[in-house]
């Protein structure tokens, strides 16, 4: 049972491409070549033709997301210890939260142009919501006792959002940033598909245009190994920050 | 009242009333409660639950901070950033993200901010005391219950507090521990003789722990009586007859006024 990280990962992709693989040679349909040949093409064409595009978009990805948890924390840790600040911004976030801000791409690109800045502000304006509530109702659901120790020492509210609010909402932040990167990667793609030729978004779309199936292929592997590579990030945080939860 | 006389006093609490607004209704959670302790005492408050003598401690803990009455601590009004307030509580007292030691510490840090070789050997020297000296590392969630009010305990007496305000710290303990625990803060207690306010629900640790017992009836909470306790620290008692009587006469005045 206690199997090694490193050695599970590896195991269960190993099985996950012998299903494609059958997959592959059931279908005899171009449109799932064998992950073989996904690989081998991978191994050619990574560096020369898809590292350029897996950067950006890595960049896209974290500069987003990272805003977004710092815009998003701050405000809802705020919104969780004061009332004052909750009763203000609450009725604004329930109003914004359900507009599909997808919908807002053209007015995003009319205003902060093609380039980068469109793009993470897109990914900002969709994942911060969920980060907002999560961290406002993390604090709201702190049990008050915590506090009391603190307060009978005079602790002032700096001390306190340092020793009590931060680590205790720390694990459930982590689960909205988990969820947070796995939309922004599809807003990413999305919106790569607009105003820029670079960006793996782009190229799996340009893949498809230009019936390539095996850069296809490449391009959404590389895309999931982008996911992977943010979650595993996401867990070393994790076992950093909340070691008392284990 | 004279001036040596109010030096005598860590503690006075003068016709204390406390209202909880819960929707709509006021709720009178304290009728005029007036206590003393002395410097270096102890006073047992014991009543039925929900009489309001964890509010009374949260009033002198500086939690509960809207109250009509008079709260003196060393003569000036109740205030957790002057005075060093002791705080032991039956669940919740320790921060589940901070080591054992971080935790015994954490009364010092907010009140010092630097924390020294000096504090560290002292909190070392406590925690050891108290029997915790291999458990420095743990988390709270890796401890037994006895093990995480000995920790408690331990930081409340580190910050060498002007008083100590205890709320029912042993009552979620089984029996055995329970005894353990009343002895050790006892005799770690005897080596600072801090001013203690002790809540329990039960006579016979208030008649153990308390140099005072003040009997508490609610709602709304008054104190209805406060007795001095022969019995204070004793665990063989000698005249057994007057142990019980007493007992019972504790038992009867917590019962009567609930009919």
């Amino acid at each position: 049972m206690m199997m090694r990280n490193s050695v599970r990962y590896v195991f269960i992709f190993f099985l996950f491409f012998i299903l494609w693989q059958i997959g592959s040679a059931a279908l005899k349909n171009p449109i799932l070549p064998p992950p073989t040949a996904v690989f081998c093409n991978l191994k050619e064409v990574f560096f020369s033709k898809i590292a350029i595009h897996a950067a950006l978009s890595v960049y896209r990805i974290v500069a987003g997301l990272v805003i977004s948890v710092l815009i998003g924390s701050i405000l809802g840790l705020l919104m969780g210890f004061y009332d004052s600040i909750d009763r203000f911004f609450s009725p604004v976030i329930y109003f914004t939260y359900p507009i599909p801000k997808i919908a807002l791409l053209p007015i995003v690109m009319i205003l902060f142009g093609l380039g980068e800045v469109s793009k993470i502000t897109m990914i900002i304006i969709i994942t911060v919501f969920q980060i907002i509530i999560t961290a406002r109702d993390t604090v709201k659901n702190i049990p008050k006792e915590t506090f009391y120790s603190l307060k009978s020492l005079g602790a002032s509210d700096v001390t306190v959002f340092k020793e009590i609010i931060l680590p205790a909402a720390m694990p459930e932040l982590l689960t909205a940033i988990r969820l947070s990167a796995g939309t922004a990667v599809s807003v990413l793609f999305f919106t790569e598909n607009f105003g820029t030729t670079y960006g793996i978004g782009y190229f799996i779309m340009d893949a498809w245009m230009r019936v390539n199936y095996v850069d296809m292929y490449s391009g959404i592997l590389v895309l999931g190994g982008i996911g992977l590579l943010i979650f595993l990030a996401v867990d070393a945080f994790d076992m950093i920050f909340c070691r008392w939860k284990r | 009242m004279s001036k040596a006389k109010r030096a005598l006093y860590m503690i006075r609490v003068r016709n204390l009333e406390v209202f909880y607004n819960s929707s709509r209704r006021k709720f009178r959670a304290l009728a005029g409660v007036n206590m003393d302790v002395e410097k270096g005492g102890i006073i047992a408050v014991i009543g039925p639950s929900g009489c309001g003598k964890t509010t009374l401690l949260y009033v002198l803990a500086g939690i509960i901070n809207e109250f009509e009455g008079e709260v003196l601590m060393d003569n000036a009004p109740v205030d957790p950033r002057k005075h060093r307030i002791g705080l032991v509580l039956q669940d919740y007292g320790l921060l589940p993200w901070k080591r054992v030691f971080e935790n015994a510490l954490l009364g010092l840090k907010v009140k010092k901010k630097v924390i020294n070789k000096k504090d560290k050997e002292y909190a070392e020297y406590v925690l050891t005391r108290v029997g915790l000296s291999g458990l420095l590392k743990r988390y709270p969630g890796e401890l037994s219950g006895g093990q995480r009010q000995r920790v408690a305990i331990a930081r409340a007496f580190i910050m060498k507090p002007d008083i100590l305000l205890m709320d029912e710290p042993f009552s979620a303990l089984d029996a055995i521990t329970r005894e353990e625990m009343q002895d050790l803060f006892l005799d770690v207690w005897k080596s600072d003789s801090v001013s203690t306010v002790f809540v329990t629900h039960s006579t016979e640790e208030a008649m153990y722990v308390g140099k005072k017992i003040a009997v508490m009836t609610g709602p709304p909470g008054r104190i209805v009586t406060i007795m001095d306790n022969p019995f204070f620290g004793i665990r063989e008692v000698k005249d057994s007859d007057l142990y019980f009587s007493m007992k019972l006469k504790l038992k009867e005045l917590i019962k009567g006024i609930q009919k």
